[in-house]
């Protein structure tokens, strides 16, 4: 017998597989993966067509090429936004993630007291819409606020100091300010779990070797934490380099790309050059977003299942340290959110300092008032609702099934792709997609089957879902895997169908996942305005949009009103999934405890 | 009169993933009632083997017949049989009892009846009076009997079990292999078990297949194939086994040298010319040290490297020289019953013949192109 390679042999193999024989429930799986990728294909993929096809026209629609590209890059002023808006997201960039990882540092490997308070107040943020921290800001350091007049006057006239201090809020200083406590809850979510994700014997070893605490830093901590920084830095940088709200309120005269295509597109109506500004929009976070796969693809476990966890030691100075730290970064935050909550009582800022609820009446001012907030809250219910019944439904056939491998890899890949749209560019592309009653391709005219979705609810319900989508669908993915692979086999053996096992084992074991996606979505289309601004329809109005509309008019006592009663609907939802977890636990604690 | 045809045949099984081979013209018959093995060291196809007859993964080609029925192309789902995995796959929000009936209760029998099955099962599996406790309460020896209940539930015609011990402690593997083997027995369910441990094969199988890189290298009887290795890698991966590498001599049919030493297999009938290279196989506890070298035939003079204590025996580790200058010594290792120690000097360095008996030495010739 003649010895062959291992690639001979290969190729004298049979090729294909014996395809096994199409059952009823190999067809209700594929016919649950076609859902799922058509509902991906419509939210996230085809929308983008119309909105590089746009940008590629003249307003007529003839293509034009690069020309519309041309002519931004030729006029200064947009040129500026968009150096303005590299210059605005890489130093929030810089701010929010080294003062984050000080804090997650902190609270994951010190023992200063106080942790559960620290956590708390640092996701504060994250249940208040950025418009409503630039609120805050502006309270504090507007023209009139509490910081630039010197509490009113109140130094000056009682202890005769000039304690009034002007940072000259409208700007930069004001944009960045804002941009940094709406970043700064992000990443330090991420770079909690990275710190807290640390192998004990790794630090022993290094003390046993002699290693100075800055050398273990170096050759330890901050490897440890590395892909957890690079995906915080992304975030941050696709937060702050998209975010409307803030610059809105406090941007002055200081141009943004957010602000640019709200301009070309609510104030122009030049469709042709938003569709352009959002392509140079998407583009930067486009490329962070492979930056970030490409850094996680590389990510082995950092923990293996043998990892001791590490318990940090009291040291006195390094607590301290860290406590005072601490206290700063979080009386800032309490600060902001504060002010915002005081302003929307006070009577007239800041003349007349009594308390009122007057501004809870919005009946006088634009907006839509409490209709807009109860919108708001439908849309927030019907996002968490059907965004969690899609994303856990296209996690499991995604992750549990075995149906069409392409297939299934292309919608994981759409699932992840939606985290780098920014929420105006959705709601943009979504204009061009939704609105026309017909789409023009070629020069034939094709009837849009999706224009009755335009203006209604639904559209805005849709547009939620595909923006949060991603993180969403990660926490899904991440519960799932936790699940014996093995679930859906035995299933099988004892022939029992896939939904089955899916109702009564995997749905029941990811309730807590399921319940933390329903929260994520409810809060998150609570304070988005990004991608709703452009969707909302008159008869349809927002609370968050309201405040934009409120505080264009000059209405921001009424604009902290709305501000607060989103929050107060953030927090809430919090509580409810607080509870909703605790009893969970405990009806579940049968089976987890041994 | 000829044979009953066999329970399960694999025809010609291929299976590759992308380009490489996962298993390589898998031909194999499984009798009814039989308990069959398939051993292997990690990557070598058994466990993908496995998963194409429980129909979890499609074979690139090939044939499956399952009681007389060709279910090639049918999925895990409209096939017949149980299943245990390492892991167990309990599911943890249900009870002991309804772990067992989630099948039964998917077949729309009567409560009672599926109440009675429940018990039948945990009566057979030794687990009685633990029906209303949820798996994480249970240890994992109960957790595997309670998944080998589950899998025995509907009664199917072939039980497969993948690694079914690997996860649990080194007594209650003991304890639950004679379990299993005599269930199999009771029951006389045909059953297929993954394993990479030789012992556990030796002590459980009917009949071992032996696989390596995606193809089978023997299939026999635990006996057959421990006395009888078809390659040296069986003969290493089941058992341990001494490899000494020899030429064939001149001086008659079946005597072979390694160094000054010449050795006299029995029964050997191959015709290799005189001066062909040859490697000669012996299990360290065929080998006797003899108290003084008497110049007898089938001796090797070796000296002392190691001598560990391991319980019940010595493991000696001996080595010898083929020529004055050899650089690497051939090693090899004698188990040595504890109490014939005290006849013999083993202190290291000390100079000890071994006799390796003429009927326990195999050969095994080298593979063309293969440098000894």
């Amino acid at each position: 017998m003649t010895m062959r390679t291992a690639e001979e042999r290969t190729l004298l193999l049979p090729h294909g597989r014996v395809r096994p024989v199409v059952t009823a429930e190999e067809w209700l799986r594929r016919l649950l993966l076609l859902l799922v990728v058509g509902f991906l294909l419509v939210g996230v993929l085809l929308p983008l067509v119309p909105l590089v096809a746009r940008s590629l026209s003249d307003p007529e629609g003839r293509f034009v090429g690069p020309e519309n590209y041309v002519r931004y890059f030729s006029s200064p002023g947009l040129v500026s936004s968009f150096v303005n808006s590299l210059t605005i997201a890489t130093a929030t960039t810089l701010l929010a993630v080294g003062l984050a990882f000080g804090y997650a540092w902190a609270i994951a490997r010190t023992c200063m007291p106080g942790k559960g308070l620290f956590r708390a107040i640092a996701l504060l943020p994250l249940f208040a819409p950025p418009l409503a921290l630039a609120i805050g800001l502006v309270y504090l350091f507007g023209n009139k606020g509490l910081v630039t007049t010197g509490f009113f006057g109140f130094f000056e006239r009682t202890l005769g100091l000039p304690l009034a201090y002007n940072i000259h809020l409208y700007g930069i200083n004001g944009i960045i300010l804002g941009e940094l406590l709406y970043c700064f809850p992000q990443a330090f979510l991420i770079l909690m779990v990275a710190a807290s994700l640390a192998d004990a014997r790794l630090y022993e070893a290094s003390m046993a070797l002699k290693a100075s605490p800055l050398r273990t830093f170096w050759v330890v901590t901050l490897p440890g934490m590395r892909y957890g920084l690079i995906s915080a830095i992304f975030v941050c940088f696709t937060l702050a380099f998209t975010d409307f709200g803030v610059p809105k309120v406090v941007g002055g005269n200081f141009n943004v790309l957010a602000t640019d295509i709200y301009k070309q597109v609510i104030g122009q109506q030049n469709f042709v050059m938003g569709a352009t500004i959002s392509i140079l929009l998407l583009a930067p976070t486009g490329i962070a977003f492979v930056i970030d796969r490409i850094a996680q693809r590389r990510q082995m476990a950092v923990l293996t299942s043998r990892s001791v966890p590490l318990r940090p030691r009291p040291h006195r100075l390094i607590d301290t340290i860290a406590l005072v730290y601490c206290s700063l970064i979080a009386a800032a935050i309490l600060i902001v959110i504060g002010a915002v909550v005081y302003a929307s009582f006070v009577d007239v800022w800041p003349y007349r300092l009594g308390l009122t609820l007057r501004h809870y009446d919005f009946r006088h001012v634009g907006g839509g008032g409490w209709a807009a907030y109860t919108n708001s809250l439908w849309m927030s219910f019907y996002s968490a609702f059907f965004g969690v019944t899609i994303v856990f439904l296209g996690a499991y056939i995604i992750e549990k099934s075995r149906t069409w491998p392409p297939l299934r890899h292309f919608a994981y890949f759409l699932s992840m792709i939606s985290v780098a749209l920014p929420g105006l560019v959705i709601g943009i592309a979504y204009i061009f997609f939704f609105n026309p009653k017909s789409w023009t391709i070629a020069g034939f005219a094709i009837p849009n089957p999706f224009a009755f979705l335009y203006g209604t609810m639904a559209i805005l319900v849709l547009a939620n879902i595909v923006h949060f989508y991603t993180v969403s669908f990660m926490t899904a993915t991440t519960a799932l895997k936790q699940i014996d692979s093995e679930f859906e086999s035995v299933s099988a053996s004892m022939r029992v169908p896939f939904y089955r096992t899916f109702a009564r084992i995997t749905l029941p074991l990811s309730l807590p996942a399921v319940a933390e996606i329903a929260m994520y979505l409810f809060v998150n289309s609570m304070v988005t305005v990004s991608a709703v601004i452009f969707l909302y329809s008159p008869q349809l109005r927002l609370a968050s949009v309201a405040i934009v509309h409120m505080d264009e008019a000059g209405d921001t006592a009424a604009a902290a009103a709305m501000s607060v009663l989103i929050i107060a609907a953030c927090l809430i939802a919090r509580l409810v999934y607080t509870v909703v977890v605790h009893q969970l636990n405990r009806r579940t604690q049968a089976w987890r405890l041994p | 009169m000829g044979d009953p045809p066999p329970y399960l045949q694999l025809q010609q099984i291929h299976k590759r993933f992308g380009k490489t081979v996962a298993l390589e013209n898998i031909s194999l018959d499984v009798q009814a009632g039989e308990f069959l093995f398939l051993l292997g060291p990690s990557g070598c196809g058994k466990t993908t083997l496995l998963r194409i007859i429980a129909g979890l993964e499609e074979p690139t080609s090939g044939r499956i017949v399952q009681a007389g029925r060709d279910v090639t192309r049918l999925p895990a789902s409209h096939r017949d049989f149980g299943i245990v995995f390492q892991s167990y796959a309990l599911f943890p929000n249900l009870t002991v009892a309804d772990n067992i009936a989630y099948g039964l209760k998917n077949q729309k029998l009567p409560k009672a009846q599926i109440a009675a099955r429940v018990q039948e099962l945990l009566r057979l599996v030794g687990l009685q009076g633990l029906d209303r406790r949820y798996p994480a309460q249970l240890s994992g020896g109960q957790q595997q009997r309670v998944a080998l209940a589950r899998a025995l539930a509907l009664s199917p015609g072939l039980l497969l079990l993948d690694e079914p011990l690997s996860a649990l402690d080194a007594r209650v593997r003991a304890n639950l292999r004679g379990e299993i083997t005599a269930l199999q027995r009771r029951l006389g369910v045909t059953a297929i078990m993954v394993s990479h441990d030789q012992e556990e094969a030796l002590t459980m199988a009917d009949r071992i297949v032996v696989m390596d890189h995606g193809r089978i290298v023997q299939i026999g009887a635990p006996l057959e194939i421990y006395q009888h290795p078809a390659t040296p890698f069986v003969a290493d991966f089941v058992g341990q086994m001494n490899f000494l590498p020899g030429l064939v001599s001149g001086e008659g049919v079946g005597v072979f040298r390694t160094g000054p030493f010449a050795l006299r297999v029995q029964g050997w009938q191959n015709h290799l010319p005189p001066g062909s290279e040859v490697m000669l196989a012996v299990r360290p506890e065929e080998l006797r040290i003899e108290r003084e070298h008497t110049g007898l035939g089938n001796v090797l003079l070796t000296e002392v490297r190691s001598v560990e204590f391991m319980g019940p025996h010595y493991r000696l580790l001996l080595h010898y020289r083929r020529h004055n200058d050899e650089q690497q010594p051939v090693s090899l290792i004698v188990h040595l019953p504890r109490h014939a120690t005290m006849h013999h000097d083993l202190r290291v360095g000390a100079a000890v013949p071994v006799h390796a008996p003429a009927d326990a030495l195999r050969v095994f010739r080298l593979p063309p192109g293969a440098a000894s």
